[in-house]
């Protein structure tokens, strides 16, 4: 269970995050909408550990991750995370950038673990390919694979689906839905699309200004 | 042609030229030696022992400074993660300033200093290899550390948090910083490479003879160019080759996206080894700006000699400056026609940057003896323009600086408001006057602030070409180097440095005045 408890993040004088409470609890689902520059992604950053909270705490599992003066760091906090972009690291080919994120396996560990992820996201006949030689629908497969490689507790998605036609967004959605479901994780997914965000299926967090205005938890 | 495309052109090809003026005298002088069968071709190709050594030596040397350069800047900027964006703006303000002080002061300080720790450390060498690489290296210092962290910039800060949730800070450095930064880090060793390569004045101070003096000492000799341009050619394929290779990351480096802009939410945690090196890295810096500051104001002696000195060189000082001023006005109207060359895609741009960059890999005596060939040629002796030799080797040498500078301004610029411009405006100087100008007033300023500093520091081809009766305050001191009392050097290294933070400073205000905030932010 993650809990933020009166979050603040300020960027300057303008408040990104304005004192923000939530719990989350283990393998929920929940939709974050709101319009853009409302403060969600800076809430996810704040949750993965990459921001530091002004005031406020989150916990996980009843341990402090975030404060002002104590925060863990990003890669012991078991979360996974999909980029708007896919930031996929251009100088690794498909099948590296997913292993990169298993460097605690042995490397036999590491191939099948790979293997099987690639084969899930059916993207295993890239593997050797860079991230400027797949399309843009692959390349968020490849993002999901390697925010899922390490088995996270908690997969945050920062409106993973933008600049993607309909279709493919539709197909794509199913897909993140299935593999979480079968991971077992709790998730939180950043989105400015409403049909998106009922598509997840769980909660409605409505966020705006940096501030929670509803929430359907 | 409409005529703004013909007056572009006609300055860009007339930079072009100019940039390649000391290559194509040194090829006619080669020629026609060739021809008359009084240039010895061997000398290129055939080298003596000492030749070789010299060349394995000085291209070490650089290859070791750039380096070491590289790594402490390296570590050094895995420090600045933590800084906050106003004062890392600051310390990136301040290096740039140390970085633009002339690399013989620098040396001068170093020299005293380590005169000063042999009272302490009697077996402490005074001259030779190694005193000369930690001069260089530490003379250099400001620009490799300012270097290695635009090359830091360039990479994509997602990039680097999508590494951070799923391993360490170090191995994320070490993974994804470093391998997506090679292409940068690559063109930030070059230019330092070049710079140690094609500079004598560190090492002669120290006693290690390099090759680039050694091109000067041969063009003493012989008075013949041909013959020092093949005496220089073994260099000048090391440091054409550098450039060439790293060409590429230099223009990467110039068009990074991501300058000023992301900082880390939660700066990176290191182990304590590595927290141990980037606190050696801060140390040799600071160490760095002490002996610089400190040397000058205590070897420059009281207030009294110190204005004496400056007063004794007031002339050098006036003709400095008016120097300097000349290379302002003659460089930027060129550079900001280059530049909209280098922004071109495909073969043309390749070819204009390469062009752009071939001073940089010519040593600076080499430039200017190929100068003196030009002016020698028949029919051409008259409309040389002896007086102001000093201000067009230094376009020829730094201008290309000021071609890359407002390159990357006008990639900032949307082109969209140029456009809008076109339609909006009177006529086309309304246009200019009122748009295009000041949309690179940032790019003009920092050229004219980089075009000051460095030609005040100009020593290598301005030794060459300078006229009777005519000496720059940098020949001055080169020359008191060797001769002059300690104080009088001092004192004048000192003035150069002042005016060099002046120039930095000066710059900074007219930015901060043109931008109403921290101007490296938008710049």
């Amino acid at each position: 269970m993650i809990v933020l408890d009166n979050v603040s993040r300020n960027y300057g004088s303008f408040p990104a995050v304005d004192r923000v409470s939530l719990v989350i609890p283990d393998h929920a689902r929940i939709a974050l909408l709101g319009p853009s520059g409302s403060g969600k992604t800076t809430l996810l950053r704040l949750i993965a550990g990459l921001e530091v909270p002004d005031s406020g705490t989150i916990t996980m599992n009843g341990r402090l991750v975030s404060s002002r003066d104590v925060m863990v760091p990003p890669s012991e906090r078991s979360i996974g995370f999909v980029f708007q972009s896919g930031a996929l690291w251009p100088h690794m080919t498909v099948e590296e950038n997913i292993r990169f994120a298993l460097a605690d396996l042995s490397v036999a560990g590491q191939e099948q673990r790979t293997r099987s992820l690639m084969a899930r996201m059916g993207i295993l006949p890239l593997g050797k390919r860079y991230p400027d030689q797949i399309s843009g629908g692959e390349a968020r497969r490849v993002a999901l694979a390697r925010a899922l490689a390490p088995g996270p507790a908690t997969l945050l998605f920062d409106e993973p689906l933008t600049n993607l036609d309909r279709p493919l967004r539709e197909e794509l959605l199913v897909l993140i839905l299935d593999a979480v479901r079968e991971a077992g994780s709790c998730m939180v997914y950043v989105t400015h699309d409403e049909d998106e965000a009922e598509t997840i299926g769980g909660s409605i967090i409505r966020f705006d200004r940096g501030a929670i205005q509803s929430d359907g938890i | 042609m409409r005529p703004e495309t013909a007056i572009l052109s006609s300055a860009t090809g007339l930079f072009f030229f100019l940039l390649l003026c000391p290559v194509i005298g040194l090829f006619i002088d080669l020629v026609s030696a060739l021809l008359a069968g009084s240039a010895d071709v061997t000398v290129a190709f055939l080298l003596s022992s000492r030749r070789a050594w010299l060349l394995i030596a000085s291209t070490g040397l650089a290859a070791a400074v750039a380096g070491s350069g590289l790594l402490i800047g390296i570590l050094f900027n895995a420090a600045l993660f933590r800084v906050q964006k106003r004062h890392l703006s600051i310390i990136l303000l301040l290096l740039l300033a140390l970085a633009g002080i002339p690399l013989y002061i620098n040396a001068l300080t170093w020299s005293e200093a380590v005169q000063a720790a042999r009272t302490v450390l009697p077996g402490l060498p005074a001259t030779g290899w190694l005193i000369s690489f930690w001069a260089e290296l530490m003379a250099l210092l400001p620009l490799s550390v300012f270097l290695t962290w635009v090359a830091f910039a360039s990479v994509d800060i997602r990039l680097v948090d999508a590494g951070r949730l799923v391993r360490s800070d170090i191995a994320v450095i070490r993974e994804i910083i470093l391998p997506l930064a090679a292409p940068s880090l690559g063109a930030a060793f070059a230019f330092v490479f070049l710079i140690c390569c094609t500079d004598y004045s560190v090492p002669s101070l120290f006693g290690a003879d390099v090759f680039a003096l050694d091109i000067f000492a041969q063009f003493s000799a012989s008075n013949s160019p041909a013959q020092a341009f093949l005496y220089a050619l073994p260099l000048l394929i090391v440091t054409l080759a550098v450039m060439i290779a790293c060409r590429s990351g230099i223009r990467t480096l110039a068009q990074t996206p991501n300058w000023f802009s992301a900082r880390f939410g939660n700066p990176p945690a290191f182990p304590v080894w590595f927290s141990v090196l980037q606190a050696a890295a801060i140390l040799l810096l600071t160490i760095q700006i002490l002996v610089l500051f400190l040397g000058l104001i205590l070897a420059a002696g009281s207030p009294g000699a110190f204005f004496t000195s400056v007063a004794m060189a007031r002339d050098e000082l006036a003709y400095s400056l008016l120097t300097a001023v000349l290379v302002i006005i003659i460089s930027l109207p060129l550079a900001l026609a280059a530049a909209q060359e280098l922004l071109r895609p495909g073969f043309r741009g390749a070819a204009a940057w390469i062009i752009v960059l071939i001073p940089l890999a010519v040593p600076a005596p080499l430039i200017g003896i190929g100068m003196i060939t030009i002016g020698n040629l028949p029919g051409l002796s008259a409309l040389y323009p002896v007086t102001i030799m000093p201000a067009i080797v230094s376009v020829i040498r730094f201008a290309p600086f000021a071609a890359i500078v407002l390159f990357i301004q006008m990639r900032f610029i949307d082109p969209l408001l140029f456009d809008a411009a076109a339609v909006f405006a009177r006529n086309r100087t309304d246009a200019w006057a009122r748009i295009h100008l000041p949309l690179l007033a940032p790019g003009l300023v920092v050229s004219a602030g980089i075009l000051a500093a460095l030609t005040l520091a100009e020593l290598g081809a301005t030794l060459i070409v300078s006229p009777p009766g005519h000496a720059t305050i940098t020949m001055r001191i080169y020359n008191y180097l060797h001769y002059g009392s300690s104080s009088d050097v001092a004192g004048l290294c000192l003035m150069v440095t002042v005016l060099t933070l002046v120039a930095c400073a000066g710059t900074i205000i007219t930015l901060r005045w043109m931008t109403g905030s921290v101007p490296i932010i938008n710049g």
